[in-house]
């Protein structure tokens, strides 16, 4: 989980406020690394940027709009400029991804791609995120904080404990249906079976 | 949304990203392509584990792992040279079903709307109204960005494997002509 610990003040009583507000924080770096940067740093930093940006509006948009819309009487318009801003960062993002980073247009482009960007993450945290706050109780933010940790983690780097043996045996399929089996036994005994 | 099922569904969306990867040069495609399939897998994933206990019953059990879906598709598993630990670590986190099923949804709106409807309000949503947009309502970009995970012909073998499971799991309003 190397790539987790980059943003470093992860914590699991941290609220979705502050961990996307930190997000941003990292938008906004990585944006000045790939400007200082040349070659192939450049290419690895801006790869870098694309991904964080790709998985933190996946996020924004499968936990945090959907409750904003909820939360708060405008949250239905607020939400909709959002996603409006969104889209259009995405057509400029979309065509600098085909672009060489040694391109003389690159560096123009990326500067406008990071205006319109930043611009967005200030309109989420003064016009959304600080009204969800406001009308959200704390533990619920904690959890929608832990749904974004969670669609952001990686693949585990331990095996099962269980299963180690079994996953590379030609047995596994008869051991999934045991372990089926299994599952439902223990469901129907705690009278959770639907 | 509880935590409890993150390690199947990250190792699961990487089995598939992997399996189906576009060979995009670019950086975005792959990201999206990932944050696609992670969405269906999460879907998935909630539908078949729908309780706090199915999922900590399966966390305690394993997810049984990639050994099949390897051999079915000839995925890298196979590449001269044993795998090395940290390869092989993750495969025993995939859950074969869960993968088709991902598939299923990725291939078929109908499935992908009945499901997204059906762990709406299942417990690992906490209340909280979570959208797989890129799964129920994917736009241009998405589907360029995942052209085989998303190609029905290409995921078929795996799509069939546990399609009538999902099926069966909708119920039958949800049962289309397959
Ligand atoms: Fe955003
Ligand atoms: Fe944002």
């Amino acid at each position: 989980m190397a790539e987790r610990a980059r943003g470093g003040a992860e914590r699991a009583d941290e609220d979705v406020v502050q961990l996307l507000k930190r997000q941003h924080q990292e938008i906004r770096d990585l944006f000045a690394e790939v400007e200082a940067a040349s070659g192939q740093g450049r290419r690895e930093a801006f790869g870098r940027l694309v991904r964080l940006l790709a998985v933190h509006e996946t996020a924004e948009e499968e936990v945090v709009h959907p409750a904003a819309r909820r939360a708060f009487p405008s949250g239905d318009k607020v939400v909709d400029d959002r996603l409006r801003e969104e889209r259009e960062a995405k057509e400029v993002l979309s065509e600098l991804d085909g672009m060489d980073t040694d391109d003389p247009d690159f560096m123009p482009t990326l500067m406008a791609l990071r205006d319109d960007i930043l611009a967005h993450a200030d309109s989420e945290e003064r016009l959304e995120f600080e009204r969800l706050r406001e009308s959200t109780e704390p533990h619920k933010l904690v959890r929608m904080a832990k749904a974004v940790r969670a669609a952001e983690a990686m693949a585990p780097t331990h095996p099962h404990p269980g299963t180690e043996s079994a996953a590379r045996s030609i047995l596994l399929g008869p051991f999934a249906a045991v372990m089926d089996r299994t599952r439902d036994a223990v469901r129907k005994a705690m009278g959770h079976d639907k | 949304m509880s935590a409890d099922l993150t390690p199947l569904i990250a190792a699961t969306t990487q089995w598939l990203t992997r399996a189906y990867a576009p060979g995009d040069d670019g950086a975005l495609g792959p990201a999206l392509a990932e944050a696609q399939a992670r969405q269906a897998v999460t879907a998935a994933a909630w539908l078949r584990y729908p309780t706090e206990l199915d999922a900590a019953l399966v966390m305690i059990s394993g997810p049984g792992g990639s050994g099949r879906l390897d051999w079915l598709t000839g995925a890298d598993c196979a590449a001269p040279g044993a795998p090395d630990e940290a390869e092989h670590a993750w495969r025993t986190w995939v859950d074969e079903v869960v993968a088709s099923w991902a598939v299923c949804l990725l291939t078929d709106p109908d499935l992908a709307d009945a499901t997204a409807a059906a762990v709406a309000d299942c417990e690992h949503a906490f209340g909280l109204p979570v959208r797989f947009r890129r799964v129920t309502a994917p736009d241009e970009r998405d589907r360029r960005a995942a052209p085989l995970l998303r190609h029905p012909d290409l995921v078929a073998p795996l799509a069939a494997l546990h399609r009538a499971d999902l099926l069966e799991r909708l119920g039958t309003d949800h049962v289309r002509a397959a």
